[in-house]
C-alpha cells in the first residue's frame, strides 16, 4: 500500500467522505430506496411490489436506482476534483511529489470508486436485510455479486473518464455539468433503447433480469456493451492522465499515455461494434425471412395431419427425428415445391420420403423439398436433424418496433426470448419452428389441427412438460396427443408440480423447484379447491357456451426471459398453448401473484368494511381474483407502476394468460381463402360473450376510431390490410367492421337465434377447419352471398341522426307502465343497425351466484365505464335495422322506470358511438296516446337545423379559433407539451383530462355534445379571457334572432366537484346595436340551449364570441343558433 | 547538494519573457532569491519544483538534468508555495500524514513520530485535530513548512514564505529553516523583504525582470552600497524636489527640516554625513543606480 497511488486514493476518499454534497446524496438515494424497499417489499405496508419475487429483483431494483443517481453524483465529484486541483494552491505541495501522472489520477479514480463502492455495498446490505424479511422475495446470492459489476461498476468508471476527460478539454466544470449531464439526459431520455441499446451506459434500458432457471440471456449485451463502456472509460481515464496540467515524471512524457488510451478505447469501441453488427446482421436475417414469407401463398395447398417426434436433449444441442404425414388440401395436386418452417439453427443432415433420401435445400427458416410425386396426395416425410435451436429469426413477419420494444416488468427489464435451450432449460415452441410447419402466409394467423406423438430424451436428467398424455419408459418420456391440436410446445426443466383432478380433467401446475411460493396462500383451500374450480370453469363455459376440449389444464412457470409478441389477427400468443398456459417467472406482471400482498389487502378490506370472514373465505377471494382476473379475463389488470391502460382491442392490453384461447383459438378455425377477417370477427363474436366493460371515461374507444379513420378513408378492408402505414390498427378496424356484420344478421335472425346457431356450429366442429361460407350465408342470409368483411367492395357507412327522445307514464289496463321513444334516422350510404338499451337504475354487481366472487378490487376495469353506467345493468336491449333513408320512432314499454336510454350505433358515421339520452323527468301520457312498441316510420324526417334557424357547430366551418397565441405562462407551456404527449394515434380528436385540461382550444368527442353524426366540442382550461372562441353564422335574413349557446352541464369537466355553482361563460354577441357581453350561467344537470338574448341582424355574417374566462376548470365550446323571429 | 541553473529561459503562452537567461549555482545552505514583485522569483521557483517547464536552459541538480529525472529530484523536494491558504477537507494532522506519505515515509509509525514532531516544532500540535482551512495565516504558513520540510528533503524551496506574518511568526520561521539549513539541505527561499535574507541567508541572488542582477553572499550585496548611503538635513520646502532625485530611505522631521537617510553615489550636491551601510540601503542602491546601468556581475 505504498505506492503514492495508494496514499492518493486513501485520502481522496477521506475528503470525498467529508463532502457534503456526496453526504447529502447518499443519504437522499439511500432513504429513497428504503422507503421503497420498506413500503413496496414488506408487510410493513401493502408489499405491493411484485418483481421483488423475482430472483435478483430486490438487488436489481435497488442499483438500478442507485445507478441513475451515483452517476449524477460522479460526474459533480469528479469535474469537482479536477476543479478543486486547480483552484486549491495547496494542490501544487501535491503536484511536487514523487508520484507519476498515471499514480494520481488513478489514484484519485480508485478514491471515487472506493467511495461509491462503499455506496453500493451498504445499499445492498441494506437490500440484503430486507431481502431476508420480505415475503416470497426471490433470491440467489449471485445477483448480489454480479449486479454491482454489471450494473455499477462499467457505468461508474465511464461516467468518471467522461467527466475528467470533458473537464480537461473545455476547463470549466460549469459547461462540464452541462455537457455530462446533457449526455446522461439524452441517452436516458431519447435515445433509451434505440439500436439495441447501446447507449445505454447507465443500463436505464438494459435487460438485466436474472432468471432462475436460465440466469441472464443476453450475454452478448452484458460483455459487449457493458464492458465495452468500462473500457471506454478506463480509455478517457489514460486519456485524462495525458492530459492532466502537470509535469510527466517519466522520460516518455505523457505522451506515453495514448498508447494504453488508444489500444482500450478500440478494444471498447470493437466490443460495442461486434454487439451491433452482430444484432444489424440478424436484423437483415430477418428480413430476408420476412421476404421470403411475403413471396408465399396465403394457402399453401397442403397441411401436415400428423407428427411423430423423437428427441434428445443435451445442452444446448437437439438432435432427432420427425415423421410427418402431409396432405393436400386442394384435389390432390401437390405443388412442385413443398415449403415448411423449420428452426435454421436445427440442421436437416437428412429428408426421407417413404425411406428413400431425397434432396432438400434450408434456407434461414426454411425447408423446401422439390416434390417427384406429383400424384399423390399423401406423403409422409422423415426428416433427421441437429443443432442448437434459437430464436433469432423469430416474429420475423412484426415491425422492427415490436420486437425491439422493452420488455418491461415493474419497472425492470428483461431479455426477450422465445427459445431457449441449455444444460438446465428448454423451451421450444411454434414460433422457434422446432417442428416443420407448412410455410404458407396464413401459417400464422390461421390454425391447423394435427395429431402427434413425442418420445423425448434428456441427457441432462430434466423432465420433460408437453401436450398429450406422458409416461416414462427407461429414459425416455413419451406423449401422447388423445385430441388434434393447433400448436404444441416442448418444455424441460428443474421443476416442482402440483397436480388436480376435477371432473377428469388434472389441472397440474408447474414451479421453479425452487422459488414461486404459493401454496401457503391457500392452506385451507385443500378441500375446497376442486369445488372452485368446478365452478369457474362451467361459469366460464357457461357464459363462453362452449366446453373446455382437453384433459389436463398445466400452468408452467416460464424464465423471466420468455416473450411472446401478440399478432394483430387474433388475442392468443405463445403463453398460450393446446392444455397449456406459460406464466412468468415468479408470476412477474401479474399483479395477482403478488399473493402476500393480495392476503394483506384482502385482511384490510374485511377490517374496513368489518366482515366476518373466515381465513378460508379470505383464500377463497385471492384465488378468485387470481384466476378471475388473469386466466378468465381477457383484460388484464393493473400494473404497479403504471395504470390501466386504453381498453379495447388495443393488442397490449389483452391478458396473454387468459385460457380464452385454449377454449376457442386453439379448438375452432375458418377456412379462409384470403386473410382471416372472418376468423377474427368470429373470435371478436366469442370474447363479447365474456368481456365485460367499455372504454376508459373521455378516451376513445377503438370503436370510435376505427369509425373515424372510416370516415376519412373510403377502400375495402383488403386494400387497407395491405398498407404497411395505416394510422391505426387493421384489426380494430376489421373487428369493428365484422361486429356490425354480426349485429346485422343478429337483428335479422334475433340475438338468441343467432347465438344458438353460433353454438350449435362450433360444437359439430371442434378443431376441425370450418368452411368459411357457412360464416358468410350467417351474416348475409344468403347461400352465395358475401359479407363486405373481406370482398373487394368498399366500406359504407350508415348516418345516423337523432331527433327527440320521450317518457311517459302511462296506465296499461290497471298497471302503470313506462314507454320511451326515440326518433332515428339513417342519411347515410349504407343501412345500419343500432342497438337500444334501457338501464334502470338498480344496483349491479355480483347479483348472487356469480363465479368471480363478490370483489373484484383492483381488477381490469377501473375508472368507471363511463357517463354514470357504472353499477347499472341493462334492463332492456335489443337491435334494430334502419334502412338507408329510413326515419323511424323506436318504442319499448318498460315496467320499471328507466333512467337512462342507450343507444350504440356500431358502424356508421355516428362517433362516438355510444349516445346516452337522460330519462330524469317523465310526464303523464298526453290524451289519445297509444304506446306503440318497435320501429314506426316518422312522418316528418328529421332535421338537425330548423328551416328558421341557422346553427353553427364547432365541427362547422364558422368556427374559429382567436388569438390563442397570445402571452403564455411557462405551467401553459408545459401543459402544451403534455397535450402533444397525449395525442392518440391518427385521431383528431383528444382525450378530454379534467384534471389536467388542455391549455389551448382541443377537440374532444363528447356524447352530450351537440353535433350531427360527430357530436364534439372544444375545450380548454378556464383562462383570462385573452384565448377565445368565435362562431360565425351566415344569416340570409335581416331582422330580430333569438341567439341560444348550447352550454354542457356543469358535470362536464367539473374535476372532483371543485367548481364553483356560480360559475358562468361569457358570450359577446355581435349585432346590428354594437355588442353585447351576456354571462350565461351554467345549468347543473342538463346539456341545453341557453338563452342569450334578441337581437336585430342585417342579413350576412352574424358573430358569436366565447371568451376562456370562467370560474370553472375548464371552458367548454359546442354550438350557437339563431333562431329568426 | 548542487543545483545548477544554466541559460534558463521562460517565455509564457502571451510572450510575456518572465525569466531570460537566468545562471546560478547553488549549494547547500540557504539561498535567497531577492527581488521585486514581478520579477520572476515565483517563476524561477516553479521551474526548480517541476510544476513548469523552462522555455529553454537547464537545470542540473546534482550534475542530473532535472527535466529528465523528475521522478528522483521531485523525491528530494519540500515546496511551500506563495499561496498556502486552500485546502481540500483535511485536519492539519491529515494534510501532513498525506504529505507524509507522498514524501515517501512509508512505515505508519515512522510517519507517526515524524509528524508528530513536526507539529511539535512548527507549534501546531494543539490544533493538530483542527481542519487546515480553519487554521489561521500563520497557522497556514508553519504548517506549509512543515509539509515541505516532512520527509528530510534535500532541497527545500520556499516561496515568500515570510508575507503576511507578524515579527514574531516571522522569526519563529527563520529559526526553522536556519535549523534545517545545518544538514546538508538546499534552501532557496524568495523574498522581497531584505530582512528575510539578511538573517538567515549564506548565499543570494537579486533577481529584476528576469534577470539575474547579482550573485554572491549578503556581504558581497552590502558592499556595494558601501560609502553610498548618506545622512543630511533637508529644509521643509526642499523636500519634494530632493525625494525626485535622490532614494530617500527614511526622514525624521525635526525643527527647521527633516533628517533624511539616504543612498547615493555620492554627496556632491548636498552637504552629507556618510553612514554604516545595510542589506536594505543595498538594495535600494542596487535597484536604484546598477539596475540603470549594464548589470555587472559581482563574481
Amino acid at each position: 500500500m505504498n505506492n503514492p497511488l495508494f496514499t492518493v486514493a486513501r485520502f481522496e476518499v477521506k475528503t470525498l467522505l467529508r463532502s457534503w454534497f456526496f453526504r447529502i446524496f447518499s443519504i437522499i438515494v439511500i432513504f429513497i430506496l428504503m422507503m421503497f424497499n420498506i413500503f413496496g417489499s414488506t408487510e410493513i405496508d401493502r408489499v405491493g411490489w411484485p418483481d421483488r419475487m423475482l430472483v435478483g429483483g430486490l438487488p436489481y431494483m435497488n442499483l438500478w436506482i442507485l445507478n441513475i443517481v451515483q452517476a449524477i453524483i460522479a460526474v459533480f465529484l469528479s469535474a469537482d476534483f479536477l476543479s478543486r486541483d486547480k483552484k486549491l494552491d495547496t494542490t501544487e505541495v501535491i503536484y511536487v511529489r514523487s508520484m507519476s501522472n498515471f499514480q494520481y489520477v488513478f489514484g484519485k479514480t480508485l478514491g471515487i470508486l472506493a467511495v461509491f463502492g462503499g455506496l453500493n455495498i451498504v445499499v445492498l446490505l441494506l437490500t440484503f436485510v430486507i431481502n431476508i424479511v420480505s415475503p416470497d422475495a426471490g433470491f440467489a446470492l449471485i445477483t448480489y455479486l454480479l449486479y454491482p459489476f454489471i450494473i455499477s461498476f462499467p457505468t461508474l468508471i465511464f461516467v468518471l473518464g467522461l467527466s475528467f476527460f470533458v473537464m480537461q478539454l473545455v476547463r470549466n466544470q460549469a459547461i462540464t455539468f452541462i455537457l455530462v449531464l446533457g449526455y446522461i439526459a439524452t441517452t436516458v431520455f431519447y435515445l433509451k433503447g434505440k439500436h439495441f441499446g447501446v447507449w445505454d451506459f447507465i443500463t436505464f434500458n438494459t435487460p438485466l433480469a436474472y432468471s432462475s432457471f436460465v440466469g441472464f440471456t443476453n450475454a452478448n449485451q452484458l460483455i459487449f456493451v457493458r464492458g465495452g463502456y468500462f473500457l471506454i472509460g478506463l480509455s478517457l481515464i489514460f486519456l485524462t492522465i495525458y492530459k492532466l496540467p502537470r509535469l510527466s515524471q517519466t522520460k516518455f512524457g505523457s505522451k506515453i499515455m495514448l498508447i494504453p488510451a488508444i489500444i482500450i478505447l478500440l478494444l471498447g469501441l470493437s466490443g460495442i461494434g461486434t454487439y451491433l453488427l452482430r444484432n444489424y446482421n440478424t436484423e437483415q436475417l430477418i428480413q430476408q425471412q420476412a421476404g421470403l414469407e411475403k413471396a408465399l401463398p396465403i394457402n399453401a395447398g397442403y397441411q401436415i395431419s400428423n407428427y411423430q417426434i423423437e428427441l434428445e436433449h443435451a445442452g444446448s444441442n437437439i438432435k432427432g427425428n420427425i415423421r410427418f404425414k402431409v396432405e393436400s388440401t386442394e384435389g390432390n395436386a401437390f405443388p412442385s415445391k413443398l415449403k415448411f418452417y423449420f428452426n435454421n439453427g436445427l440442421k436437416v443432415s437428412k429428408l426421407a420420403i417413404k425411406g428413400t433420401d431425397t434432396s432438400f435445400s434450408q434456407e434461414l427458416n426454411m425447408l423446401t423439398y422439390t416434390n417427384i410425386d406429383k400424384e399423390a396426395n399423401e406423403l409422409i416425410i422423415q426428416i433427421t436433424f441437429d443443432g442448437e435451436p434459437n430464436d433469432e429469426l423469430a416474429y420475423f413477419d412484426l415491425s422492427q418496433d415490436v420486437r425491439g420494444a422493452l420488455h418491461r416488468y415493474d419497472p425492470l427489464l428483461a431479455d426477450k426470448r422465445s427459445c431457449f435451450a441449455n444444460d438446465d432449460y428448454l423451451l421450444l415452441t411454434k414460433e422457434s419452428y422446432w417442428y416443420p410447419v407448412v410455410a404458407e402466409r396464413n401459417a400464422l394467423r390461421i390454425q391447423k389441427f394435427f395429431t402427434y406423438t413425442m418420445k423425448v430424451k434428456s441427457r441432462d436428467g430434466l423432465s420433460f412438460i408437453a401436450q398429450g398424455d406422458k409416461t416414462e419408459d427407461n429414459n425416455w418420456t413419451y406423449f401422447n396427443g388423445d385430441t388434434p391440436y393447433s400448436k404444441i410446445c416442448l418444455v424441460a426443466g428443474n421443476y416442482r408440480t402440483k397436480t388436480l383432478d376435477v371432473d377428469s380433467i388434472d389441472y397440474t401446475f408447474y414451479a421453479a423447484a425452487d422459488g414461486f411460493q404459493f401454496e401457503k396462500y391457500f392452506e385451507n383451500l385443500t378441500d375446497t379447491l376442486p369445488a372452485l374450480i368446478r365452478v369457474l370453469k362451467n361459469d366460464y363455459e357457461r357464459k363462453l357456451g362452449v366446453r373446455y376440449p382437453y384433459n389436463r389444464l398445466t400452468f408452467v412457470e416460464v424464465p423471466i426471459h420468455f416473450q411472446a409478441h401478440f399478432r394483430g389477427w387474433s388475442v392468443s400468443n405463445d403463453n398460450t398453448h393446446p392444455e397449456m398456459i406459460f406464466v412468468p417467472e415468479a408470476g412477474a406482471g401479474i399483479r395477482d401473484f403478488n399473493l402476500a400482498s393480495g392476503t394483506k389487502r384482502e385482511k384490510r378490506r374485511v377490517e374496513r368494511e368489518k366482515l366476518e370472514l373466515l381465513p378460508k373465505e379470505m383464500e377463497v377471494n385471492l384465488f378468485m381474483n387470481l384466476v378471475g382476473n388473469n386466466f378468465a379475463e381477457p383484460i388484464q389488470g393493473n400494473r404497479f407502476f403504471r395504470g390501466g391502460g386504453d381498453v379495447g382491442r388495443t393488442l397490449e392490453n389483452w391478458s396473454a394468460y387468459s385460457v380464452f384461447p385454449l377454449y376457442y383459438n386453439y379448438t375452432y378455425a375458418l377456412n379462409e381463402e384470403d386473410l382471416p377477417f372472418l376468423n377474427m370477427c368470429l373470435e371478436s363474436y366469442m370474447l363479447n360473450r365474456i368481456q365485460s366493460g367499455g372504454g376508459r371515461y373521455g378516451r376513445m374507444s377503438s370503436t370510435d376510431k376505427s369509425i373515424l379513420f372510416l370516415n376519412k378513408n373510403t377502400s375495402s378492408l383488403k386494400e387497407m390490410a395491405d398498407k404497411d402505414d395505416l394510422e391505426i390498427s387493421i384489426a380494430d378496424i376489421i373487428v369493428t367492421v365484422g361486429n356490425n356484420q354480426f349485429a346485422i344478421a343478429q337483428s335479422r335472425v334475433g340475438v338468441d337465434n343467432f347465438s344458438t346457431y353460433i353454438d350449435s356450429l362450433l360444437k359439430t366442429n371442434e378443431m376441425k377447419i370450418l368452411d368459411e361460407s357457412v360464416l358468410q350465408e350467417l351474416i348475409t342470409g344468403d347461400k352465395k352471398g358475401h359479407s363486405t368483411i373481406n370482398t373487394d367492395t368498399n366500406v359504407k357507412l350508415p348516418s345516423f341522426l337523432f331527433g327527440e327522445s320521450n317518457i311517459y307514464e302511462f296506465k296499461d289496463e290497471n298497471r302503470k307502465r313506462y314507454f320511451v321513444s326515440i326518433a332515428i334516422g339513417n342519411d347515410g350510404d349504407a343501412d345500419g343497425i343500432i342497438k337500444a338499451e334501457l338501464f334502470g337504475g338498480r344496483s349491479g354487481g355480483g347479483g348472487g351466484g356469480g363465479g368471480r366472487g363478490g370483489n373484484r378490487r383492483g381488477g381490469g376495469n377501473r375508472g368507471g365505464t363511463g357517463g354514470g353506467r357504472g353499477g347499472m345493468t341493462s334492463t332492456f336491449e335489443e337491435i334494430y335495422l334502419i334502412k338507408k333513408g329510413e326515419h323511424v320512432q323506436i318504442g319499448i314499454v318498460l315496467d320499471n322506470a328507466p333512467r337512462m336510454l342507450s343507444v350504440h350505433t356500431y358502424l356508421s358515421k355516428n362517433i362516438p358511438s355510444d349516445i346516452r339520452f337522460p330519462l330524469a323527468d317523465f310526464d303523464q301520457a298526453p290524451s289519445g296516446f297509444k304506446a306503440v312498441v318497435g320501429k314506426t316510420l316518422l312522418q316528418d324526417k328529421i332535421v338537425l337545423v330548423k328551416p328558421n334557424e341557422v346553427i353553427v357547430d364547432n365541427e362547422d366551418e364558422g368556427f374559429s379559433i382567436v388569438n390563442t397565441a397570445g402571452r403564455k405562462t411557462v405551467k401553459e407551456l408545459i401543459l402544451i407539451n403534455n397535450d402533444e404527449e397525449n395525442e392518440e394515434n391518427g385521431s383528431d380528436y383528444k382525450t378530454l383530462s379534467f384534471w389536467r385540461p388542455a391549455a389551448r382550444w382541443t377537440p374532444v368527442l363528447n356524447a352530450m355534445a351537440f353535433g350531427g353524426n360527430i357530436k364534439s366540442m372544444s375545450y380548454k382550461k378556464g383562462g383570462d379571457g385573452n384565448a377565445s372562441v368565435q362562431f360565425k353564422g351566415k344569416l340570409t335574413k335581416t331582422g330580430r334572432y333569438n341567439v341560444y349557446a348550447m352550454i354542457p352541464s356543469q358535470r362536464t369537466g367539473n374535476y372532483r366537484n371543485q367548481d364553483p355553482d356560480d360559475a358562468t361563460y361569457i358570450f359577446t354577441v355581435h349585432h346590428d346595436d354594437g355588442s353585447s357581453e351576456v354571462e350565461v350561467p351554467i345549468d347543473k344537470d342538463a346539456s341545453d340551449w341557453a338563452f342569450l338574448g334578441e337581437f336585430y341582424f342585417s342579413d350576412g355574417e352574424a358573430i358569436v364570441e366565447l371568451s376562456d374566462k370562467t370560474t370553472k376548470r375548464v371552458v367548454i365550446a359546442d354550438a350557437i343558433k339563431w333562431v329568426k323571429l | 547538494m548542487n543545483i545548477s541553473i544554466q541559460n534558463l529561459n521562460k517565455v509564457y503562452k502571451n510572450k510575456y519573457k518572465a525569466l531570460s537567461d537566468v545562471n546560478l549555482n547553488i549549494e547547500s545552505g540557504m539561498f535567497g532569491l531577492l527581488g521585486p514583485n514581478g520579477a520572476g522569483k515565483s517563476t524561477l521557483m516553479k521551474i526548480l519544483v517541476t510544476l513548469l517547464d523552462s522555455s529553454g536552459g537547464e537545470i542540473l541538480v546534482n550534475n542530473k538534468p532535472l527535466s529528465k529525472n523528475r521522478k528522483e529530484i521531485r523525491s528530494m523536494i519540500g515546496y511551500l508555495p506563495q499561496d498556502f491558504r486552500f485546502f481540500a477537507k483535511l485536519k492539519t494532522y491529515e494534510f501532513l500524514d498525506y504529505a507524509a506519505s507522498l514524501a515517501g515515509v512509508n512505515n505508519r509509525k515512522e510517519r507517526r513520530n515524524e509528524v508528530e514532531r513536526l507539529l511539535e516544532q512548527v507549534g501546531l500540535y494543539e490544533v493538530r485535530n483542527r481542519y487546515a482551512n480553519k487554521l489561521s495565516g500563520g497557522m497556514k504558513r508553519r504548517l506549509g513548512i512543515a509539509q515541505a520540510i516532512v520527509g528530510d528533503p534535500k532541497i527545500v524551496i520556499v516561496d515568500e514564505p515570510t508575507t503576511g506574518l507578524d515579527p514574531e511568526e516571522r522569526i519563529r520561521f527563520r529559526n526553522i529553516l536556519a535549523d534545517l539549513s545545518q544538514k546538508d539541505v538546499v534552501i532557496v527561499l524568495s523574498t522581497h523583504i531584505v530582512g528575510d535574507i539578511s538573517s538567515t541567508c549564506t548565499q543570494m541572488a537579486l533577481l529584476n525582470e528576469g534577470k539575474i542582477g547579482f550573485t554572491g553572499s549578503p556581504n558581497d550585496f552590502l558592499e556595494l552600497s558601501k560609502g553610498k548611503v548618506w545622512r543630511t538635513h533637508v529644509d521643509y520646502d526642499q523636500m519634494e524636489v530632493f525625494k525626485q532625485k535622490y532614494p530617500v530611505i527614511s526622514t525624521v522631521p525635526g525643527a527647521t527640516g527633516y533628517e533624511v537617510e539616504l543612498v547615493a553615489p555620492n554627496a556632491n550636491d548636498f552637504n552629507g554625513e556618510a553612514i554604516q551601510a545595510n542589506l536594505e540601503h543595498a538594495y535600494v542602491y542596487f535597484m536604484e543606480y546598477e539596475t540603470q546601468e549594464k548589470l555587472v556581475n559581482h563574481e
